[in-house]
This record gives C-alpha cells, sequence and structure tokens, in this order.
C-alpha cells in the first residue's frame, strides 16, 4: 500500500507537517464559522437555492445622449464587472433610507450605540459622501472603458420578463441622470 | 536522494522543473494582469473608485481600518506607484525565481490586490484566488521542501472544487432541480436585453425553450466539482481533471456570465512529470540563464 501524503510530510519534512496541520485546522474552523480570512478561500458561490424568477432587473447605461452601453464579447467580461456590481451595490445604498451604505446596515443598527464601535464602522463602511460622489466617478471610468468622453448619461433601471424569443420590458426608472457642467 | 522522490512514492520529483514551475506561474500571473490592464481593474485605472463594499470580511475591513484605500487608489501616484508594483514585483521573480524576499512580496501582493479588487468593484469576487493560492508555493526553495508543496497544493485545488460540491448540498442548491434555469436568468438578464439577435442569442434561446437542459448542465457541472474527490486517491485521472477544470469554467462562463480565467493557473499542479520533462528542454524559461 502507498504511504498516504501526510505520512510522507511527517516522515520527511516534520516543520511542514505541523504547519499542514495547523492550516487544516483553521481552514475547518473557518469553514465551520463560514468566514473567508485569504488565502483561506471558502467555495461556497452558487450554493445557495435561488428563486427561479421570469422577471429581471438591468441596468441600462446610455450616455451622450442615446448611445446604449453593451459589451457583450467574450474578451470583454472584465470590462463590464466593474460596472455590474458597483451599480447593484449603488442601488441598494440609495434605497436605504437615509442613503448609505448598504451592507453595514444591520451591524450598525445592533453594534453602533451598545459598544461604541460607530467611529470604526463609520470609517470602514462606505460614507454619504463617498455615495453621492459616485455619478460622476462613474462617468469618468466608463469614459475610460468606452474611450469616448462622456459629457452626459443615464441609468435606467429597467424591470424585464425574459421569454425564450424576447425580452419584454414592463417598468423602467431613472436611477442617475448624469450631467456635466462646463468647467467640471 | 530522498525517499520522497523515489518512484514507488506518492510524492512527484518536480524539483527538477521548480525554476520552470514557478516562471510558468508569473508568466499567467502577469498575462492576467494585462488582460486586467485592457479590462481598465487596475488600481491606477479605477479613478479613485469611492464606492467600496466590505461586508464581513475580515480583510476587506483591516484594509479600509488602515485607510489604504486612499492610499492605494484614491490617491493618484499612490495608486500609480503600485500599480507599477503588481508588474514589477512579479517581472523581477521571474528574473530570480528563488528570490526570498521577492517570493514573499509576491504573495503579499498578490494577496493586497485580491482584496484591492474585490473592496472596490463593490463584491467579494474570487478571480484572483487560484494566482494567490499557488503563489506560497515560492516559499519552497529546496528540492524536498518544493515536492512537498507542489504536491500539497494540487491536494489543496482538489480541496477548492470538492468543497464547492459539498457546500451545494449542505446550501442546498444541488437539490433546486431549477437551479441551473434560475441562475442563467438571472446572470444573463443584461445580455439577454441588450442583445436581441446573434448567434448566441439564438443558442441562449433554445435552451429558454428546453431549461430541463439547463438544470440537467448545471447538476452535471456540479458532478465535475464533485469529481475532484478522486485527485486525493489517484494521479491516473489528472488529465481528465484538468480538462475537467476548464471545461467547467468555460461552461459557467457561456450559461453564468462569470469567466474566472486566473483560475486557469490551477491547472498547473495536475500537469504531470512527463509533461515538464517533454516541455522543459524545449523552453528557456525554465532554465535558470536569466539568473545573475
Amino acid at each position: 500500500m502507498r504511504p498516504t501524503y501526510f505520512k510522507i510530510l511527517k516522515q520527511q519534512h516534520p516543520f511542514m507537517y505541523r504547519m499542514c496541520c495547523c492550516i487544516f485546522v483553521i481552514y475547518l474552523f473557518l469553514n465551520i464559522i463560514r468566514i473567508e480570512i485569504p488565502p483561506f478561500f471558502l467555495s461556497m458561490m452558487y450554493s445557495v437555492p435561488i428563486e427561479n424568477n421570469d422577471t429581471q432587473v438591468v441596468y441600462d447605461f446610455i450616455y451622450n445622449q442615446e448611445r446604449q452601453w453593451n459589451a457583450p464579447s467574450y474578451h470583454q467580461h472584465h470590462q463590464r464587472c466593474m460596472y455590474y456590481y458597483t451599480i447593484l451595490f449603488y442601488d441598494q445604498c440609495i434605497s436605504q433610507s437615509p442613503p448609505q451604505a448598504a451592507d453595514g446596515v444591520k451591524l450598525k443598527e445592533r453594534f453602533s450605540q451598545h459598544l461604541q464601535l460607530g467611529p470604526y464602522l463609520d470609517k470602514v463602511y462606505a460614507s454619504s459622501e463617498d455615495i453621492a460622489a459616485y455619478p460622476a466617478w462613474l462617468a469618468d471610468y466608463m469614459s475610460s472603458v468606452i474611450h469616448e468622453k462622456i459629457d452626459s448619461y443615464v441609468v435606467v433601471k429597467k424591470e424585464v420578463i425574459i421569454f425564450p424569443d424576447n425580452v419584454q420590458l414592463i417598468g423602467s426608472d431613472t436611477l442617475i441622470h448624469f450631467k456635466r457642467y462646463r468647467d467640471e | 536522494m530522498n525517499n520522497a522522490h523515489t518512484p514507488h512514492m506518492t510524492v512527484r520529483d518536480v524539483a527538477p522543473y521548480m525554476v520552470l514551475i514557478k516562471r510558468s506561474i508569473i508568466l499567467w500571473v502577469i498575462i492576467c494582469l494585462l488582460y486586467r490592464a485592457y479590462a481598465h481593474l487596475l488600481p491606477v485605472q479605477l479613478h479613485a473608485a469611492p464606492l467600496t463594499k466590505v461586508l464581513y470580511y475580515p480583510e476587506f475591513h483591516l484594509y479600509k481600518f488602515l485607510s489604504l484605500d486612499a492610499v492605494l487608489v484614491q490617491n493618484y501616484w499612490g495608486a500609480l506607484i503600485y500599480t507599477a508594483l503588481l508588474f514589477i514585483i512579479p517581472i523581477l521573480l521571474f528574473w530570480k525565481p528563488q528570490h526570498l524576499l521577492l517570493s514573499v512580496l509576491f504573495i503579499i501582493n498578490n494577496l493586497l490586490y485580491h482584496t484591492v479588487q474585490g473592496v472596490h468593484m463593490t463584491h467579494a469576487v474570487h478571480f484572483l484566488a487560484g494566482s494567490t493560492l499557488l503563489s506560497f508555493i515560492f516559499l519552497a526553495r529546496q528540492a524536498l521542501s518544493f515536492n512537498l508543496l507542489w504536491e500539497g497544493l494540487r491536494y489543496v485545488v482538489c480541496t477548492i472544487y470538492v468543497t464547492a460540491f459539498i457546500w451545494k448540498f449542505i446550501h442546498g442548491a444541488i437539490f433546486q432541480w431549477e437551479f441551473g434555469e434560475a441562475v442563467f436568468k438571472c446572470n444573463l438578464a443584461t445580455y439577454l436585453y441588450l442583445n436581441p439577435s446573434g448567434m448566441m442569442r439564438s443558442i441562449y434561446a433554445y435552451f429558454l425553450s428546453h431549461p430541463y437542459l439547463l438544470n440537467a448542465g448545471t447538476l452535471i457541472a456540479f458532478l465535475m466539482e464533485g469529481v475532484f474527490v478522486v485527485g486525493y486517491f489517484t494521479k491516473r485521472w489528472d488529465t481528465y481533471l484538468i480538462i475537467a477544470l476548464l471545461l467547467l469554467h468555460h461552461l459557467l462562463y457561456i450559461f453564468v456570465d462569470t469567466l474566472f480565467v486566473e483560475w486557469y493557473i490551477l491547472i498547473l499542479p495536475f500537469i504531470s512529470l512527463k509533461i515538464w520533462k517533454k516541455i522543459s528542454p524545449k523552453v528557456s524559461i525554465g532554465t535558470s540563464s536569466f539568473e545573475l
């Protein structure tokens, strides 16, 4: 019978064996408490059931009056990421009342008064100024991605129903209406 | 010679190809950085991104608590220098792959860039997890430790996919028959809305008309993750595991619109000794000719 990897490790390199045992215990513990601390990456992506919904939301980016941004190619995947993820998070933030970092709302409600963690939470979570600065930043960032100066743009949040052969628009709402002033 | 090198043992003697393996990792990291430059994702290209998301990730909290975002992304010169270092460190390490300080800096670079990317993309993406994990091989500079660590990293890669499979049981995605169709509609809604015609649109229309294909395909993809369990017991299937890994990520891109191109590097620990032996004389990056 072949010796196992751990047996070889123990015989050949006791230090590395002890390190491996520690790493294994830490990894197991982090999996149990479900907290990821790199380089202990947890592979939980796409493991939670989601609702099978025909109605979906898309964020349409229309710049310089009438041009619709679309980057559908294989090699453009990473170009799409920054816009798709940040616009979704921005929408979640401004949906709060008052607008605030959507990822910190629950934690702030729970701990800010009781444990005097307010200053820490204010420091690590995005501020209302950060959220307010997003539309102007998006204009600059998308200008770089599209390689065209963007003077104005709108982001329209559209509710659509997906059919096999077409997508039907059932509602829309302007999320951002940005216009750059001449001296900006 | 240490008996970890003898053929009857389970640990492969890859130490003669140490430089080639290390340079292959660096090369892929540099290629991925160039792709990220094209995609405008390098720190200096983020235009001092103001919006950040830390959720409950400890390293994201630490990054914000230390105000590293103000230095590495939101300050132009800081972002420029940091972006330059993202390239300079791997290039120097490519030149001297056994250099300890550069190796440590390379690991820190990978860990930090993973954090920077997640915080400013406002989503805990794992694009850089593969290269971050493999970068730990640079800590091994002796033949024995290199062989053992490289073997260990092969088991780590198997664990990534096996645990992904197990989590689908624990959280229940594997028991939801419509999971594939649900994820497909959610992730491809924008593509379907913006692209009403074309070849891919016709293919997607076919799958939307036959959702059982999407659901069955998803189950097969889950099984492709689970199949990595054989990697714990034998290396005879390693070629198939390489195919499974590449196929899985291509299917994820086509049907879930998530491209883990950086993860292709994870095929390296499954490459057999025979292949390294074959490649080695044909490429100059495997020799130490670059070193002073």
